[in-house]
C-alpha cells in the first residue's frame, strides 16, 4: 500500500508540473493583458499598465518569469491576484470550500442514485422499464451540463421560482441559527447539486447496470440462487459487492469530469466556487490565480483517482491478489 | 434496493423541509442588488472598474452633486452636499466651498477643510495612480485652507466646466485615517477594502465576487437613507445577475440583458425602467496599417468609409437589436450631453450611392456581387467582443449590410480581454464596440481627439486626426458661455460625422429591473446609483428564493 501510495504521489508530482507549465505557456499565449480590460478615461493609461507590469514582474521575459513562479509555488507562495487585489492563497481559501459544498454532495447523492437505479436496471434487463431509464440516462449525457444548469435554472427558478438562481446563501439573509443557515444552504444547493448529481447518477448507473448484468450470469450467484436466496438478498449480499470494484474504477474516471462540469454548473449557477472563479480568471488574464487553480485542480484529480484505484483494489479480491 | 429508495425519499423530503423552514430572512428594509461583476476596491476615483465607482459613491460623498439636467457648465443645477454653499472669486480663478458643518465622518470624527485639500493632495500625487486626479491637476492649482469649514479651490485658468471639474471628481477624504499611508499604498491599504466614508450609507462587509453590504448611515447630513441595509450580491457574470433578479433572489438590477426583457415584462412584481445612458456605440474604422506607418489600405480613404456608413440602415439595425430600447447614433456624443445636437447633418442611408462611390473608387462588382480592385477584394474583419451579445448581433447585421454593397467582411467575436488587446495594440480593421460618456462633452477630446492616439492606449484606436476636430473641441471648452460652447462643438461634431472615422451606431436605453416592493424615483443617468438614498422598500418581506407575492 505504502508502495502504490508513493507511487501515486509521485506520478502527482509529475501531473501538476506539466500541466502547471503547460498553464502558464497557454495563459501568457493568449491574447491580451491582464490589466486592460477594463477601461476608463484615464490619460496616463500606458504608464500605469506599465506600472501594473512592473509591480508584478510580468515585465520580464518568460524564461525568467516562469522559473520565479516555479520557486515561489515550491514554497508555498501563489503570489497576488491581478483582479481581486489580495493574496491568491486568500482567494483558494475562499472557493475550494464552496467548490466542495456542491462537488460532495452531488458525488455522494449522484453515486447513491446511479448504484441504485444501475443495479435495479440490471436485475430487470431487457426489460421495456429498462430500456427506457437507459434511454433517459443516455438523453441526459448528451445534454451538456452547461444546459442541463441552464434550463433547471429557467424553469426551477426563473419560471416556478421554487428555488433560487443564484450563490450559496441569500444575499443579506440572517441566520437565527444554525438550522436557519443549513436551510438556506440547502435550498440554493437544490438545483445546482441536482444538476450534478443527475448527470453523475447517469453514468454510475450505465456503468452499474453493465456490471450487474455481467455479475448475474456468473456461477456464484446462481448457487445463491438454487440455494434459494431471494433476489433482494441476492443483489445486495453477492452482486453489488462484486460490483463494488469496477464502480471504483468508474469514479476514479469520473473526478475529471466532475470537475469540469462543477465549473459549468458554477458559473451558470452563480456559485462562487473556484471552477466559476476560474473561469472569471481566464477571461481577466488573471495569469496567477488560472495557474493556481489549474495546479490544485490537477492534483485534485490525480488525488481523486488515487483513492479510487486504492478502493477499487481493496474493494475487489481479485484485483488486490494482482495487485 | 428499496432500502435505498426509502433512504434517498427520506433525504430530499429533510431537505425539502429545512430549505423550506428556514430560508434566512433579508428583512423589510433590506435591498439586494444584483452585480454581474464585483468591484477591486472602494476608494473613490482611484479604481477604473464601474462596481468600484458603484461602491466609493455611495460611501463618499461629494461637495456638491450634479442635479437631474445634467449640466456641466458653471454651477447651475448643482445640489449642495458636503458644502452648504459656495462663492465663485470676482475673476473666476477661484470657489470657496463652505463645509456644513453637520458634515461627518462614519466614525463620527467631523468632516473639515483639511479633508477636501488631503484629497486634492493624494488623488493628483501621480504616485497614487488616479485618471481623475491627472485631470483635476491639468485645471486646478491648489486648494487652501481658511478654516475648518472654508476650503478654496483655485485654477489654473477658466473655463466652462471648472465648477464640475472640482465637484464631480473631488470626494474628501479623512486625512485622520489615511494621512499616514504613503499614496502609493492607498490602493492595496485595508482602508480601501474597508473605508470609513462619509456618504449616505457605511461599509458594513465586503466577501469578493460574493457581496458587498452596507448599512444606512444616521447621522448623514442630509438624511437618513430609507432603507437599513443595501446589499450588492456578485453573480459572477451579466446574464446570471439577470435571472437573480427574475428568480427573485434580488431586487434590482441595473441593465437588462435585451434577450430577457420580455421574460421580465411578464413578471407582476417586477417594474421595468427604461433608464436614460449616456453609452454609444460605434464601428470604428481603422486608419492606419497595424505598425501605424502607413494609412489603411481601405479605411485611410474618407470616401471608403462614407461609402460604407452609407451601406448601413442604422434605424434598422436599432430596430432589430433594441427594438424600442435604443436610437440610431448621431455622432461623437450622447443625446443627454448639454452640447449634443440632434440637428446635424448625417451622411444618408442609400446603398445605390455607396455603390457609386465605391465604383468611383475603382472597387468594381464582380460575378458574384463582391467587389475587388486589381484583383484584391474588398474585404476586411469586423472584431467585437463577445461580452456584448447585443454588440456581436449588430456586427452580424453589418456583415449583411456591407456584403449589399460588395464587401465580404468576416466577423470576430473574441473574449473581451483578446478584444481589448486589439484595440490597445491597433491589430483591427474595425471594430463595434461602445462607450459610455459622461455628463460633461469634454470626454470627446480624450476618445476623438488626436492626441489620443497612442500605442498601448485604447482611445481614439483608429488614429483618426483632425486638426479642425480638435481645434472645435479646444474652443468649445474654453468658451464661458453656453451658446458660444455649443456653436464650437457644432463644427466639431459635424466633421466627425462628415469625415466618418466610425459610424455612429446606436443609443441604447437598455432598462434597468426592479421589485415592485422597491420605490426608486427618478434615475440619474450618469450614476443610477446616486438616488439610491432616497429608495424606500414598500410591501411584505422578502423570503429569498421562497418567491415573492406581487404588491399592488
Amino acid at each position: 500500500m505504502l508502495r502504490f501510495a508513493a507511487a501515486r504521489a509521485r506520478q502527482t508530482a509529475i501531473v501538476a508540473f506539466v500541466v502547471t507549465s503547460l498553464a502558464f505557456v497557454l495563459v501568457h499565449a493568449a491574447p491580451g493583458d491582464p490589466f486592460a480590460t477594463s477601461l476608463d478615461e484615464n490619460s496616463n493609461f500606458a504608464a500605469a499598465r506599465a506600472e501594473m507590469r512592473l509591480r508584478y514582474a510580468l515585465d520580464l521575459p518568460l524564461w525568467q518569469q516562469y522559473p520565479m513562479m516555479l520557486a515561489n509555488f515550491a514554497r508555498g507562495e501563489f503570489g497576488t491576484s491581478f483582479g481581486e487585489a489580495r493574496p491568491v492563497s486568500a482567494v483558494l481559501t475562499d472557493v475550494i470550500p464552496d467548490t466542495l459544498l456542491l462537488m460532495v454532495p452531488a458525488l455522494l447523492i449522484g453515486v447513491l442514485a446511479g448504484v441504485a437505479v444501475g443495479t435495479w436496471q440490471g436485475a430487470h434487463a431487457g426489460t421495456w422499464r429498462d430500456r427506457a431509464t437507459g434511454a433517459f440516462a443516455l438523453s441526459v449525457l448528451s445534454i451538456p451540463e452547461f444546459l442541463l444548469a441552464l434550463i433547471a435554472s429557467l424553469v426551477f427558478a426563473v419560471r416556478l421560482r421554487w428555488f433560487p438562481a443564484t450563490g450559496i446563501f441569500s444575499a443579506g439573509a440572517v441566520h437565527a441559527s444554525w438550522l436557519d443557515t443549513v436551510g438556506d444552504y440547502l435550498h440554493h444547493a437544490a438545483l445546482p447539486v441536482s444538476v450534478l448529481a443527475l448527470v453523475i447518477s447517469c453514468v454510475v448507473a450505465r456503468f452499474q447496470r453493465a456490471a450487474v448484468v455481467d455479475t448475474l450470469n456468473e456461477e456464484f450467484v446462481r448457487t445463491a440462487r438454487a440455494k434459494g436466496a431471494a433476489t433482494r438478498r441476492v443483489l445486495v449480499h453477492h452482486v453489488l459487492r462484486r460490483t463494488g470494484g469496477s464502480l471504483f474504477a468508474v469514479l476514479g474516471l469520473l473526478v475529471p469530469t466532475l470537475v469540469g462540469g462543477a465549473a459549468m454548473v458554477e458559473m451558470v449557477f452563480g456559485w462562487p466556487g473556484a471552477g466559476a472563479t476560474l473561469v472569471s480568471a481566464v477571461g481577466s488574464r488573471d495569469y496567477p490565480l488560472v495557474i493556481a487553480l489549474v495546479l490544485v485542480g490537477s492534483i485534485a484529480v490525480c488525488v481523486g483517482s488515487a483513492i479510487a484505484d486504492a478502493a477499487a483494489v481493496l474493494a475487489n479480491p481479485a484485483i488486490r491478489k494482482e495487485a | 434496493m428499496k432500502l435505498i429508495g426509502r433512504l434517498s425519499v427520506c433525504l430530499v423530503l429533510a431537505t425539502t423541509a429545512v430549505a423550506s423552514l428556514a430560508c434566512g430572512d433579508v428583512g423589510d428594509k433590506t435591498v439586494v442588488i444584483s452585480a454581474g461583476a464585483d468591484g477591486d476596491i472602494a476608494l473613490p476615483q482611484l479604481s477604473s472598474q464601474t462596481q468600484s465607482r458603484v461602491y466609493a459613491e455611495l460611501l463618499f460623498d461629494k461637495l456638491a452633486e450634479i442635479g437631474q439636467s445634467q449640466n456641466t457648465v458653471g454651477d447651475a443645477g448643482y445640489v449642495p452636499h458636503l458644502a452648504a454653499r459656495w462663492d465663485w472669486a470676482r475673476d473666476s480663478m477661484a470657489i470657496t466651498f463652505h463645509l456644513d458643518p453637520r458634515a461627518k465622518w462614519h466614525d463620527g470624527q467631523a468632516l473639515t477643510a483639511r479633508d477636501v485639500r488631503f484629497a486634492f493632495t493624494v488623488l493628483t500625487d501621480p504616485k497614487t495612480g488616479s485618471s481623475a486626479g491627472v485631470e483635476l491637476a491639468r485645471s486646478v492649482d491648489s486648494v487652501s485652507v481658511a478654516d475648518s469649514l472654508t476650503a478654496t479651490v483655485w485654477y489654473k485658468a477658466r473655463s466652462s466646466e471648472q465648477f464640475h471639474a472640482v465637484a464631480y471628481n473631488l470626494f474628501p477624504l479623512p486625512e485622520h485615517l489615511l494621512g499616514n499611508i504613503p499614496h502609493d499604498s492607498l490602493k492595496s491599504s485595508a482602508f480601501a477594502k474597508a473605508p470609513v466614508g462619509s456618504g449616505p450609507f457605511t461599509f458594513v462587509a465586503w466577501e469578493q465576487k460574493r457581496r458587498f453590504e452596507m448599512a444606512a448611515f444616521d447621522h448623514y447630513l442630509l438624511g437618513r437613507p430609507k432603507i437599513d441595509r443595501l446589499v450588492f450580491a456578485i453573480a459572477g457574470s451579466a446574464p446570471t445577475a439577470v435571472r437573480a433578479v427574475l428568480a427573485g433572489d434580488a431586487d434590482f438590477i441595473e441593465r437588462m440583458q435585451l434577450e430577457d426583457v420580455a421574460e421580465a415584462s411578464r413578471l407582476p412584481d417586477i417594474t421595468l425602467w427604461p433608464l436614460r445612458r449616456y453609452d454609444y456605440g460605434v464601428v470604428q474604422f481603422n486608419l492606419w496599417t497595424a505598425d501605424g506607418t502607413a494609412p489603411h489600405p481601405l479605411f485611410g480613404s474618407a470616401s471608403m468609409r462614407r461609402a460604407l456608413t452609407m451601406a448601413v440602415d442604422r434605424a434598422a439595425l436599432v430596430r432589430n437589436v433594441h427594438d424600442t430600447l435604443g436610437r440610431p447614433g448621431l455622432g461623437p456624443f450622447a443625446r443627454l450631453q448639454w452640447s449634443a445636437d440632434t440637428t446635424l447633418r448625417q451622411i444618408p442611408f442609400d446603398v445605390a450611392e455607396s455603390g457609386r462611390l465605391l465604383d468611383a473608387l475603382g472597387w468594381k462588382l464582380g460575378p458574384r456581387g463582391m467587389r475587388s480592385k486589381a484583383g484584391q477584394p474588398l474585404a476586411f474583419t469586423l472584431s467585437v467582443s463577445s461580452s456584448s451579445r447585443s454588440r456581436v448581433r449588430y456586427a452580424e447585421l453589418l456583415q449583411q449590410s456591407f456584403a449589399a454593397v460588395g464587401a465580404a467582411v468576416t466577423v470576430n467575436v473574441t473574449d473581451m480581454a483578446g478584444f481589448v488587446d486589439q484595440l490597445m495594440t491597433h491589430r483591427f480593421d474595425a471594430m463595434v464596440f461602445g462607450w459610455t460618456a459622461t455628463p460633461s462633452p469634454s470626454g470627446a477630446r480624450q476618445t476623438w481627439g488626436s492626441r489620443a492616439f497612442i500605442k498601448g492606449s485604447p482611445f481614439n484606436a483608429g488614429g483618426w486626426q483632425n486638426a479642425t476636430f480638435d481645434a472645435a473641441v479646444a474652443n468649445a471648452l474654453t468658451a464661458m458661455d453656453l451658446k458660444n460652447a455649443r456653436a464650437h462643438f457644432r463644427v466639431a461634431y459635424q466633421t466627425a460625422i462628415d469625415d466618418a472615422p466610425a459610424i455612429w451606431l446606436y443609443e441604447s436605453l437598455d432598462p434597468a429591473a426592479a421589485s415592485r416592493r422597491l420605490v426608486t424615483g427618478e434615475f440619474r443617468p450618469d450614476a443610477w446609483w446616486a438616488t439610491v438614498r432616497s429608495w424606500d422598500v414598500m410591501g411584505p418581506s422578502r423570503r429569498p428564493g421562497a418567491g415573492r407575492t406581487a404588491t399592488p
